[in-house]
């Protein structure tokens, strides 16, 4: 059967766009989950038979245990978010500006079929995962939880193309402000704080769920590593998965600064300035996270948070020298990521500042004008 | 006085633009050249925000070597100028006069002159192509810049605009000798053309037209 325009055109722009946006990201967390929980060497041996009988009994859960259901269904949701983020986000890109208008002309039901494909394929992973569940489920006798959870992501489904519905045939008010921008009107903004108002101002998801993810590690790592009593070694795990949970916002840092600072490029600031201060926008995004650590670890924390942001400050100057290519971009976190985990395992983290700021400010020196950038 | 020693710019292995020696000494030049040519690219390296081998002096400062002095002589106004939706016009002007050192109030005349005072203290995301763009022009006159680079500032304003553009040109050029280089495929304004010399952009290098 042949597609219409209509669905050829918003799968390409969105599902693909999504995929695209996300590949690495995804590669990244499977490609972590599958190296760490599947194929790392176990110490002795176990049985073949042990580790297909542990995969069932994983996939099992899901379609017997309620609360397993309530994760599965939570990380659904945070997911739905996240692609109602991005295609609300490419509607109102200059360049797709025309779905406005063009969207809007087809009848209801066709708008309906078209972005029903679209949010369909954006959750195929989910919709695999949950049909691959509930056809052992069926097997083993569990019949309630594998219907609420299809029923489940059915439900998030019609919703997303509801909004997608919504968003596409809603007339543009291109004077909105968010709240905060407005009580923010009267104050004259900091130069070097313009990403954390942008931040406030159109990406409040990212940084909510990176919030979110923030406070899953902090309760989570602790609570899974509570018997371990040796000083800094889990707190500083903590602070390097922090740092890598920022990841993204830390791309779009790089991405806002190229796109809406371009012209700052020509203002009378040294390297040193324009090096130090996204310290600043750091501080301010982390600040739920450098209070939680003053409280809990009271003069310690200084260390600690002086491990993160230099990891963070490394991996920003990383982007100066890569550019926009978000594939590259996770293949240096995961690198980095495994030679920091090695550095808290050995148990020299104070060589973390010392080292990772220097080599942070020379690579951001020397690709500040990047040559290699399309301009 | 601007100055190029063994400039090169080249994107990859394509090389863009190619200078040996040359000298601009102040006036108003009309930057020439077709679609692609690299004029873009000359000006932007010239505004100190593209990498390039070799050198460009303003005054005898390296823009290499003293970026930060270099960078406060001179402006610059993009082709399609794009500046953080959330902020105002106002706040625009503000930070850029604050990193420019321009003299308090000296926006006043120009946004008075262009009629931008009824949308100043709008958010920028809510202007269209041609309202930025004045924004654009305006913020490229504040400070004391020696060198102002125009890439095609005649596109997207209206015609009145357009010839008190001028007048901000000829004025500036003629109080403070600041050297103007525009880019434009459109034909200049006829007072301005009698002031300009003619730069060509032509087969990867820069020529002064006689």
């Amino acid at each position: 059967m042949r597609q219409s325009p209509l669905t050829n055109v918003l799968m390409k722009i969105f599902s693909s766009g999504f995929y695209r946006m996300h590949s690495g990201i995804l590669i990244f967390l499977f490609g972590t989950i599958l190296c760490y929980c599947v194929f790392i060497n176990t110490l002795g041996s176990v049985p073949i038979w042990a580790f297909t009988v542990w995969n069932l009994m994983i996939t099992l859960s899901l379609v017997s245990s309620p609360v397993i259901m309530g994760f599965f269904c939570l990380a659904a949701f945070i997911y739905a978010v996240k692609s109602w983020q991005y295609v609300a986000t490419q509607l109102v890109a200059r360049n797709n500006e025309f779905l406005y208008h063009s969207v809007s002309s087809f009848d209801k039901w066709q708008q309906f079929k078209s972005w029903f494909y679209v949010q369909f394929s954006i959750f195929l992973p989910l919709i695999a995962y949950a049909l691959f569940a509930s056809i052992i489920g069926f097997n083993f006798g569990h019949y309630i939880i594998p219907v609420v959870v299809l029923l489940y992501l059915f439900v998030l489904l019609i919703l997303s193309v509801w909004i997608y519905i919504r968003l596409s045939n809603k007339l543009i008010d291109i004077d909105k402000q968010t709240v905060l921008i407005r009580l923010l009107r009267k104050w004259s903004k900091p130069f070097f704080l313009l990403y954390t108002l942008f931040v406030f101002d159109k990406l409040k998801i990212t940084y909510l769920i990176t919030k979110a993810i923030s406070w899953a590690l902090i309760v989570g790592v602790f609570a899974v590593f509570s018997d371990i009593q040796d000083g800094p070694t889990v707190p500083s795990l903590v602070v390097l998965m922090i740092a890598i949970a920022h990841t993204l916002l830390i791309y779009n840092e790089f991405r806002f600064n190229e796109k809406y600072l371009y012209f700052s490029r020509n203002f009378p600031f040294s390297i040193a300035k324009q090096f130090s201060t996204a310290f600043l926008n750091y501080v301010v995004l982390m600040l739920p996270e450098v209070l939680w650590f003053v409280s809990a670890f009271g003069i310690d924390s200084f260390n600690l948070l002086l491990q993160g942001f230099s990891v963070m400050i490394l991996f920003r100057s990383l982007l100066y020298w890569i550019g926009l290519n978000m594939k590259n971009y996770l293949i240096w976190i995961f690198i980095l990521f495994n030679l920091v985990f090695l550095i808290i395992l050995y148990r020299i983290t104070w060589l973390l500042p010392p080292v990772f700021v220097p080599i942070a400010y020379f690579v951001f020196q020397k690709n500040y004008l990047n040559k290699n950038l399309i301009d | 006085m601007l100055q190029f020693n063994n400039f090169r710019k080249s994107y990859g292995h394509h090389p863009i633009l190619e200078i040996d020696q040359l000298v601009i000494e102040s006036g108003i030049y009309w930057i020439k050249g077709v679609n692609g040519s690299g004029k873009s690219t000359l000006l932007k390296s010239i505004g100190g925000f593209l990498f390039f081998d070799g050198e460009i002096l303003l005054n005898n400062i390296s823009i290499k070597k003293d970026g930060v002095a270099y960078r406060k002589m001179v402006n610059f106004a993009d082709a399609e100028p794009i500046y953080p939706e959330f902020l105002t016009g106002w706040e625009m002007i503000a930070l850029f006069a604050k990193a420019k050192q321009a003299t308090p109030g000296q926006e006043s005349h120009f946004v008075e002159s262009m009629k931008m005072e009824g949308y100043l203290s709008n958010a920028v995301g809510s202007y269209s192509s041609g309202m930025l763009k004045k924004l654009s022009l305006v913020l490229a006159f504040l400070g004391k810049p020696k060198v102002i680079l125009l890439d095609e500032p005649l596109i997207t304003i209206d015609t009145e605009s357009l010839s008190i553009l001028c007048q901000w040109i000829l004025k500036k050029h003629k109080e403070e000798n600041t050297i103007f280089l525009l880019s434009s495929h459109q034909p200049l304004n006829e007072e301005l053309l009698i002031k300009a010399r003619v730069l060509l952009v032509d087969r990867q290098t820069l020529k002064m037209e006689k």
